[in-house]
């Protein structure tokens, strides 16, 4: 007996990354500097980004069909390859301050987007949920590793239960699919609804535990409280890590099982998803008006994000999936960005209060025009890339007649900006308490650079990157 | 096979319980060892031999050990922890609530599956079967898998090790 | 027995770990109670594949129980933290995080 579709060429990516989280821990016992690592850890994001070249265009299910390389694997592989980037950069000066172990915490990033690769590439169930635990179990220790302080410590426990809860719950949802339609193979899945097994309350139920499953996963409404403590408690590029990446492979899964498993019971969970959306993005535009620490103004950001995300599979089609594949993309350069600025704001002496950013744009303009560039962008403000972004999402969501849900979408996007406001005001208006120039390490420099042409680039010119998308998600 | 299935979802039910309602740490890990016997026994039951060794050694051996030791680790010197009437009153009605609300909602999927578990039959659940299906069709899993516990292991190091050695002056996040 | 009288069990052992979870404090038990959900999910798994006759669903359930033990480690090591910090034993007591802080 032989296993079917032993493709080693199309596994490379992971493989390499495998290879680069292990040749780190080892690499941190012969060397004083830690930089190395660093360089290391983007030299195999790199070799493992030049490794996908091979798999583009082609569609093929290889590992006895456990994993599946096609162009929407693709997409999300470079999208988290490029957060894994941009958040070892942002990492680099934070880890030396903090004192935290190098090697391993680089590591830990690159297997967690191991996970990642593995939920976004598989149509079978069973590697879907081994990536996500991949990803969870990776990211219980890097949000707790900053040992001495008991915010790291608390938000890492809470975390884990809240997470390892709703494991459970996708867990059970997994087994009622697998018992009702006799296969953990999505395709095999789909087959089975359509020729009738759609009507079993059995697998109902079981819809409904993946999607409350998935849902967590996401920090959608209402479940989303774990969200908040666990971005403001964890390391701060681990919490732009998560915030971006694992949300875009947690919807990277939603997509795979919903519209490739369970498009048999589209009636059903696109109201879901609709009504999921709506008290998302509302729940978490109103909470993050009156915050008053900028990383949980980003965790409410990141849920109303969530929420506008979930239009895509709210209306189900090909520009739904699209639109949403687009604002991921965004979103990701967008929101590390944004973190890098808090980064260095953090690093720079000052805490993590929005008060803490007092006249920023006298003692760093570049950086703190930067972080106007990211808000406008999240808020949705053309010609930046947010704005196309919610531009496309909105509408998909008219072409499929959905008309109330675009107008939800514009009302939130009115309601968010004030809260993005506030913390312009506080750069540009208020006096810094002391006037010297924020130091800033070449390496955040780097990673605001990127983000933010990024972020402009996808403004300006986002029709041929829109047309990328579109074929993206054709092939779903 | 009727006997096995009745011994077995008693105690894997009473253990729950007493997981559930165990004042003291102790006494929820001697209620887990019993659900875990018990989810043993109806195994068997299921004609899933090797799941059925498999849980012992695994769960109620390694993992249930791993608890043993940190509730001895850590509730040796402290006292007893405060349990007492929950912080939040009415909050254990409510939650029961909850509890039985989810339980008639499922109940009808339950018992609408069909087939039954006789007979025992056949290499069906037995160790030759399992690895090959286990390293064959499912050999990717598997690998992803050691990927699993190999960050476990690494994560766990980190955490609670201690770090070879820090800079005099260093300053953590703490207290900022 | 008929597979329907499995999945009840599965069912009870599944809502009984989530009620430990709504009405207990104590993560060392919270922790238990996760564990008692993932054995309701896992039950429910190989009765459900017993009817498929299928072996898929011991390995599903081999892998959950593995991962499950990756994630006790991990859970016990963070809560050898949380205690080493301060010793606390209540979650209602661990509240760095939130709107009032």
């Amino acid at each position: 007996m032989a296993v079917t579709g032993m493709n080693f060429t199309l596994l490379l990516p992971e493989l390499i990354l495998v290879a680069t989280g292990i040749l780190l821990v080892l690499l941190d016992l012969f060397t004083e500097q830690k930089r190395v690592l660093v360089y290391a850890g983007l030299a195999g994001v790199l070799a493992s980004l030049l490794a996908l070249i091979p798999g583009f265009g082609t569609t093929a299910s290889i590992w006895a069909d456990m994993i599946q390389v096609d162009s929407l694997a693709g997409f999300f592989k470079i999208v988290f390859l490029a957060v894994t980037a941009l958040a070892l950069l942002v990492s680099l000066e934070y880890v030396e301050r903090r004192q935290i172990q190098a090697g391993e915490f680089y590591a830990l990033l690159i297997f967690a987007t191991v996970g990642m690769f593995l939920m976004a590439s598989s149509l079978n169930l069973l590697v879907i949920y081994l990536g996500l635990e991949l990803v969870a179990i990776a990211s219980y220790a890097l949000v707790g590793l900053l040992k001495q302080d008991g915010r790291s410590v608390e938000a890492s426990i809470k975390y884990l239960l809240v997470s390892s809860a709703t494991s459970a719950v996708f867990l059970f949802g997994i087994s009622l699919v697998y018992g009702t339609t006799g296969s953990l193979a999505l395709p095999q899945i789909a087959q089975a609804l359509a020729a009738g097994a759609a009507s079993q309350p059995v697998l109902f139920a079981g819809m409904l535990f993946l999607l409350a499953g998935l849902a967590f996963k996401v920090a959608a409404f209402p479940f989303h409280m774990w969200a908040p403590d666990t971005y403001e408690g964890s390391p701060t590029p681990i919490s732009a890590f998560l915030i971006t990446g694992a949300e875009a492979a947690g919807f990277a899964a939603l997509l795979r099982v919903f519209l490739v498993g369970l498009p048999g019971l589209a009636d059903a969970w696109t109201t879901i998803f609709a009504a999921l959306s709506v008290l998302t993005m509302t729940y978490g535009n109103v909470t993050a008006i009156s915050q008053t620490k900028i990383k949980r103004l980003m965790a409410y950001s990141a849920i109303a994000q969530a929420g506008y995300v979930l239009v895509g599979l709210a209306v189900a089609t090909g520009q739904g999936t699209a639109a949403m594949l687009y604002y991921l993309l965004v979103y990701a350069f967008m929101t590390v960005g944004a973190f890098a600025v808090i980064i260095l704001v953090a690093n720079s002496g000052a805490g993590e209060e929005i008060s803490d950013f007092r006249g920023l744009s006298q003692r760093s303009p570049f950086f703190a025009w930067a972080l106007v560039i990211y808000f406008l962008s999240l808020i949705g403000i053309p010609p930046t890339a947010g704005f196309f972004g919610k531009l496309n999402l909105f509408s998909a969501a008219i072409a499929a007649d959905m008309t109330w849900l675009a107008v939800v979408m514009v009302i939130n996007s009115v309601i968010s900006a004030p809260y993005y406001f506030k913390v312009i005001r506080t750069m540009f208006l208020e006096e810094a308490a002391e006037a010297e120039p924020v130091r800033a390490p070449a390496s955040l420099t780097w990673a605001t650079a990127i983000t933010l042409v990024v972020t402009i680039l996808l403004g300006l010119v986002p029709d041929q990157v829109y047309s990328w998308v579109r074929l993206v998600a054709g092939a779903l | 096979m009727v006997l096995f299935f009745l011994l077995g979802s008693l105690m894997a039910v009473a253990g729950a319980s007493g997981v559930v309602v165990a004042r003291k740490p102790v006494h929820g890990v001697i209620g887990m060892i019993l659900n875990f016997l018990g989810l043993a026994l109806l195994y068997v039951s299921l004609q899933a031999e090797f799941l059925a060794v498999v849980q012992i050694i695994v769960y109620a051996g390694a993992v249930m050990v791993l608890f043993l030791f940190v509730v001895a680790l850590l509730t040796a010197h402290a006292k007893p922890p405060a349990m007492g009437p929950s912080p939040l009153r009415g909050q254990g009605w409510r939650a029961g609530l909850v509890a039985v609300l989810l339980l008639t909602a499922l109940l009808p999927v339950g018992v609408v599956v069909p087939g039954r578990a006789e007979p025992w039959e056949g290499d069906f659940g037995g160790v030759v079967r399992f690895g090959q299906e286990l390293l064959t069709t499912h050999l990717l899993a598997f690998e992803a898998l050691a990927l699993v516990l190999m960050v476990a292991v690494i994560g766990v190091v980190i955490l609670v090790g201690r770090p070879p050695q820090r800079r005099r002056g260093a300053r953590g996040e703490g207290g900022s | 027995m008929p597979l329907a009288a499995y999945l009840l069990v599965s069912l009870v052992l599944f809502v009984l770990g989530g009620l430990g979870l709504m009405i207990r404090r104590n993560p060392l038990v919270l922790l238990m109670c996760v564990e008692l959900m993932w054995n309701g999910a896992n039950l429910a798994f190989v009765a459900l594949g017993r009817g498929l006759e299928a072996m898929s669903a011991h390995v599903f359930a081999f892998v959950v129980i593995t991962v499950a033990a990756a994630e006790v480690a991990i859970g016990l090591a963070i809560l050898v933290l949380v205690f080493r910090g301060k010793a606390r034993q209540d979650v209602d007591e661990v509240n760095l995080l939130g709107e009032r802080g």
